[in-house]
Formats: structure tokens, C-alpha cells, sequence
């Protein structure tokens, strides 16, 4: 009986540790922030960073508005849609301002003309910056610093500059079906498409403003080349497929591994960052001397939030992993890492440094602060799937367990 | 004492399953927008596939202010006559032919995004269907503009934000029951974050007498998702 007795008690101490162990969360050195929990997964969303401050869009929020927070999750200022009836089709955050893109609801074909506006969120003005020409085109992306915005417009085929100073825009790039990632970082933009010299896969451009010239990276001219990629001073993160891709239905699926590049453009250097043969295929994104990417164990299209935060610093060349249960990530800027989930709906920052940056942007002192509405104003870990009330349960049985056996001894 | 060994891991095992399965299968907890109510996707979920007309649909899932909307602005006959038809899951039908032809009608009853315009796709099974990821659809109604019959739409896909395969959408036009002409769109290998709208659009010259629809279809791998629906018809008169 004595033994019964050791063996309850052990089974008590073994599912009390084991919970305990569970509780503690992946990833737990790292801070994750709630910005905005709202919308589902019906819900078109995106979101930014700009100097510490975070903008968020989902379709489905009533009235529709690009939200602007604060890096604790406190919202600061609403951007309202021209009415009720718009959605967007893109927007960016970048410099103090709002770009965004309109389409209307009811217009299932984009037959109707798009506007491009420009929203300085220190006074709340709004100018239109560029409105397409004909039925049919969109701009579906956009992307800016200082003087000069790039938006791809067209059928998402067209690469077009827009300078601020001179209010002038022009085409400077038009690909054979698509563009794919877009980016843009002081005198460079980087996108990639279907290669010009008609042979098969995709290739990464680089095009100089001050100089107008397009270059291409000659590694990334191949049918393993997503065409997805950020672009940071001279370095530049894409990423291409780790195998070679298998056919399905006559389409090579580069979904289902990865190998990140990174490319210094001063040297020409391309360099294998990390590769996986199992992990899908993820876009990267780079600020500064970081990189970072969502990687998943494997691809599962009934579960989205099953990735991390994966990061490489280029001049340590030490990889990092914050965060846990992330889909997917929105933006990375001054390292912080904004994020999302799938269910439920929601984007966070996670600040690699583990300290949560302060809000520095000169455009909030000219505006006064509103009060939060809809958001959860809340610091969070990750949440264990085991809570207190289970622990103190586990703990409860063992007792019990070894109560009874004492009695019946 | 063996015996009573293996007694103690069971029962350790047992009592973690307890613990844990419940927060693995909260997890296919899943939403919709739009004009479908949490309880109206919970019962289309539990009747997957089940023989029921537009009008269960309406009444079941749409959120009460839609339907009274509709009600308002719908002839209480023609409704009656529509929601009397059979509800599709996603299968392929043929396109109307019937009488619903009325300019009215036609303008008040689509046009708004939702589950009127718009047809939810997914890949389902016989043992557990789920609305967490599919194909969206919306169907701008077919209509006359500048001397052409104008037809057309788009679609994405939702509840998956890594990258997409391959993804198309097709408007095929139809006169009076026979597919006249088709437009497409599609795309390989993209990154579906933030989410990619495809549309596709087409015109044709009318002809006198005919009744002109258009279905919507999208057709997606890795993930394997198909979905289609119907705009509303167009009687050139």
C-alpha cells in the first residue's frame, strides 16, 4: 500500500510540474502589445508602422476609418474614409502621413476610377494625390519615403513614381502580368515580376531615383523566385523557394519551403540567410540591421496562427524568435515587429528589444488625443492554454488522491 | 505493483486530456461577416448540404435589419418566388431563366455586399464542413451600359494570409441560358497578405429579346477552394 501511496503522490507532483511547464508560455522573454482586436476573417486588413505609431484598417469596422494608436494600444486619431459606401484597396503609413487608396463598395469589377489621397495626420488635411485613368485600374499597393511615393497600379502591373515636392507621377516600370513585392527606401524601390528577358521564374528589381537606372539582382532570375522582398539603406531581404518547385496543374507551387536572401547592394553580395525545406514560403522584411519573417512548421491551410517571429541581424549574424501563434507580419520598423492572428482577428507589436518604444512623433503635439473606443488597452504574454484555476486543480487532485489512499491504508 | 504503476500514468494521462483537449478544439472556432449572423453560420455549418430554399437562408442567418431591408424594398410576390428556390452549397447551377426581370427589383436587391451578392466558398467534407477559409465572390449585376451589355466581378481568398498557389476568377456571360463569352483573371504564386482582390469584367453587344446573366466563378490551389454565384439578370428589351 505504502507504495500506492508514493506512486499517488508522484502522480499528483508529476501533473502539477507538467502544468506549470505548460503555462509557461513559447517565447516568453519577448513583449507582445494588443493594438486592435476586431473584424473576422472575412475582414480585409492591413496595417503599419510609422515612428512609433501604428495605423490599422479593417473592412468590416463601422465607419470604415484607418485607426491610428499608440505603441501601448491607445488609440490617437481616426482617419475617416470619404463615406460609408469606400473601402480601401491599399494604404500605407509613412512620415506623418496616411496614404490610402478608395474603391467603392458596390463596384465588384473597380470600373470606377480610384483616388490616391494623401492624409497628414498632424492637421488632418487631405489632398489627392493621383487618381487613375481608366476603368479597370487599381492601385493596389502602396509604398513611400520622403519626396517620393510608388504605387503599382495599372492591372497591378505598373510600377508608378510620385514625387511630392513636384506633384509630378510617371510609370517607370511596366511588367509583362504582375508586379509582386514592393518597397521603397530613400533613392531605391525594389519590386519583383516575371522576368524581362521572357525567360521562365521571376527576378528582383532595384531601380535608383537620382539616377533612373533599373538593375536586376542576376541570382534571383529563376523559377524558384517569389518576388517578395524589403529594402533597408544597402541591404536588401527577398526570398526565393528552398526546392525546386513541383507542378500543380501545371503550376510550379513555391509554397512549401524557403531560402532568404539577403543582397548588399554596395558589394552585389547575395547571401543564403537561412533555408528551410519544410517551412512555407514567407515574404521577408527588413529595417535597419534586421530582417525578420514569419516562420511555420509546416503549411496548414485550416490553421493560420502557427508561426513565430523569426529575425537575423546582419551585423551579428545571430537569428532571434519572438512571439508565438502569428500568422503573419504587416510591417517591421526601428525594431518592432507588427504582427497579426488570424482567429481572432487582431494585430500586435511585439519591440525585439523587449522594451516598449516611446512615442516620439512631432505630429501628436498639434492634435488633440482621442479617447479610446473599441480597443483592449492591454500588455500582454502569450496566453497559456492552461490557467490558474487548473494548476490549483491538478494540485487539489493530488491531494485528494493522496487523502484517500492515506485513509484507506 | 507494476499494475499499479501503469495505473498511475493512465490516469496522469487521462487527467491532462481533460485539461487539454478542450483548448484544442476551441481552437476551429471561426466568424463571418457580413449579413450572416453568428448563430445563422453556426446553423449552416450543422446543415451543411441540406435541402433548403434562399428564403431558410434568408430567415436563418441573415441579420434581422437585412432582411427587413430587403422586405421594404423587394415586391412581396417576387420575393416570395425567389426565396422559394432552391439554396445552392457552392455547386454549379444553371442560370435563371425565369421572370425576375423587373428594373426595380433587379436594382434593390443586389448591389450591396453580403451574402446577396456575394457566395461563400469552401472546402468542405461530409464530416466537417468549415466557413474559417475559402473564396469570396461578388457579382456586379449584369446591365447595359454605353451601348454594351457590361458583366463581371471579383473574389478573393479569405482565412489564409500565407502564399497562394494560384487563384482565378471568371465571369462567363450567359443569353438566355447559353454561355456567350468568358473573361478571367488569375494569378500564381502570391503573397495573400494583405488579402488580393482579382476582378475580371467584360462587355458584349446586346441583341434584342435576350436575357443576359453572368456567373462568377473562382477556382484556387494551395488551398484547393472553388465558389461561384450569379449576378442578377438583364432583360434587353
Amino acid at each position: 500500500m505504502k507504495q500506492w501511496i508514493d506512486h499517488a503522490l508522484l502522480l499528483g507532483i508529476t501533473i502539477s510540474i507538467t502544468l506549470l511547464l505548460i503555462s509557461i508560455p513559447c517565447g516568453a522573454a519577448s513583449t507582445d502589445i494588443l493594438i486592435e482586436k476586431s473584424g473576422t476573417v472575412m475582414s480585409w486588413t492591413d496595417a503599419h508602422i510609422d515612428n512609433n505609431l501604428v495605423a490599422t484598417y479593417v473592412s468590416t469596422n463601422s465607419p470604415p476609418a484607418v485607426r491610428v494608436y499608440f505603441m501601448n494600444g491607445t488609440l490617437y486619431k481616426s482617419v475617416p474614409l470619404s463615406n460609408d459606401n469606400v473601402d480601401l484597396d491599399s494604404f500605407r503609413f509613412s512620415d506623418g502621413w496616411v496614404y490610402f487608396t478608395e474603391h467603392n463598395r458596390d463596384d465588384a469589377t473597380y470600373w470606377q476610377n480610384e483616388t490616391v489621397y494623401q492624409y497628414t495626420l498632424a492637421t488632418g488635411e487631405r489632398k489627392v494625390l493621383y487618381t487613375t485613368p481608366g476603368f479597370g485600374e487599381r492601385v493596389t499597393k502602396i509604398a513611400a519615403s520622403g519626396d517620393h511615393v510608388v504605387l503599382l497600379g495599372g492591372n497591378d502591373n505598373r510600377v508608378i513614381l510620385y514625387t511630392l515636392s513636384t506633384g509630378e507621377s510617371r510609370t517607370i516600370f511596366t511588367a509583362r502580368n504582375s508586379v509582386y513585392g514592393f518597397a521603397i527606401d530613400g533613392d531605391r524601390i525594389m519590386w519583383g515580376s516575371e522576368r524581362v528577358d521572357k525567360g521562365s521564374g521571376r527576378e528582383i528589381h532595384v531601380y535608383t531615383i537620382s539616377t533612373g537606372t533599373d538593375s536586376i539582382i542576376p541570382e534571383s532570375k529563376s523559377e524558384k523566385t517569389l518576388g517578395y522582398g524589403d529594402i533597408s539603406g544597402q541591404n536588401m531581404a527577398w526570398v526565393m523557394s528552398a526546392k525546386d518547385p513541383a507542378s500543380v496543374n501545371g503550376v510550379p507551387d513555391l509554397s512549401v519551403s524557403y531560402d532568404m536572401k539577403l543582397t548588399n547592394l554596395v558589394s552585389g553580395r547575395t547571401q543564403s540567410v537561412e533555408r528551410s525545406d519544410t517551412a512555407p514560403i514567407t515574404s521577408p522584411f527588413i529595417s535597419g540591421d534586421t530582417i525578420a519573417w514569419v516562420k511555420k512548421p509546416n503549411v496548414d491551410y485550416n490553421n493560420s496562427d502557427i508561426g513565430t517571429i523569426r529575425t537575423y541581424n546582419i551585423t551579428t549574424g545571430t537569428f532571434g524568435n519572438f512571439a508565438a501563434n502569428v500568422d503573419a507580419i504587416s510591417d517591421l520598423d526601428n525594431g518592432v515587429v507588427l504582427w497579426s492572428r488570424l482567429e481572432p482577428v487582431s494585430f500586435w507589436v511585439t519591440p525585439l528589444s523587449g522594451k516598449i518604444p516611446e512615442v516620439t512623433s512631432p505630429a501628436l503635439s498639434q492634435t488633440a488625443i482621442q479617447v479610446p473606443t473599441t480597443v483592449q488597452k492591454t500588455t500582454t504574454s502569450q496566453k497559456s492554454p492552461v490557467n490558474l484555476i487548473v494548476i490549483v486543480s491538478a494540485f487539489t487532485a493530488g491531494i485528494a488522491g493522496y487523502t484517500a489512499l492515506k485513509k484507506k491504508r | 505493483m507494476k499494475r499499479s504503476l501503469k495505473f498511475s500514468i493512465l490516469a496522469g494521462l487521462l487527467l491532462l486530456l481533460i485539461f487539454i483537449v478542450p483548448s484544442v478544439s476551441a481552437y476551429g472556432s471561426f466568424e463571418i461577416s457580413g449579413t450572416y449572423t453568428d448563430a445563422g453560420v453556426k446553423w449552416l455549418n450543422e446543415h451543411w448540404g441540406a435541402n433548403i430554399t434562399k428564403g431558410d437562408v434568408v430567415r436563418i442567418a441573415y441579420a434581422p435589419e437585412d432582411v427587413k431591408m430587403i422586405r421594404e424594398n423587394v415586391d412581396p410576390k417576387l420575393l416570395q418566388q425567389i426565396w422559394s428556390e432552391p439554396y445552392y452549397w457552392g455547386d454549379q447551377y444553371p442560370p435563371h431563366t425565369g421572370t425576375n426581370t423587373s428594373s426595380d427589383a433587379r436594382v434593390k436587391t443586389t448591389g450591396k455586399a453580403g451574402a446577396d451578392t456575394a457566395i461563400l466558398g469552401g472546402t468542405t467534407n461530409a464530416l466537417s464542413p468549415k466557413l474559417s477559409g475559402g473564396i469570396s465572390l461578388s457579382a456586379n449585376p449584369t446591365g447595359y451600359s454605353g451601348g454594351y451589355i457590361t458583366f463581371g466581378g471579383s473574389g478573393s481568398i479569405y482565412g489564409y494570409t500565407s502564399t497562394v498557389n494560384y487563384f482565378k476568377v471568371q465571369a462567363d456571360l450567359y443569353g438566355d441560358s447559353t454561355k456567350l463569352q468568358t473573361a478571367y483573371t488569375e494569378r500564381y504564386n502570391y503573397s495573400n497578405n494583405p488579402r488580393v482582390t482579382l476582378s475580371t469584367s467584360g462587355v458584349r453587344t446586346p441583341v434584342h429579346g435576350i436575357l443576359y446573366q453572368a456567373q462568377i466563378l473562382g477556382d484556387s490551389t494551395s488551398p484547393t477552394y472553388t465558389a461561384n454565384t450569379w449576378s442578377s439578370s438583364y432583360l434587353y428589351s
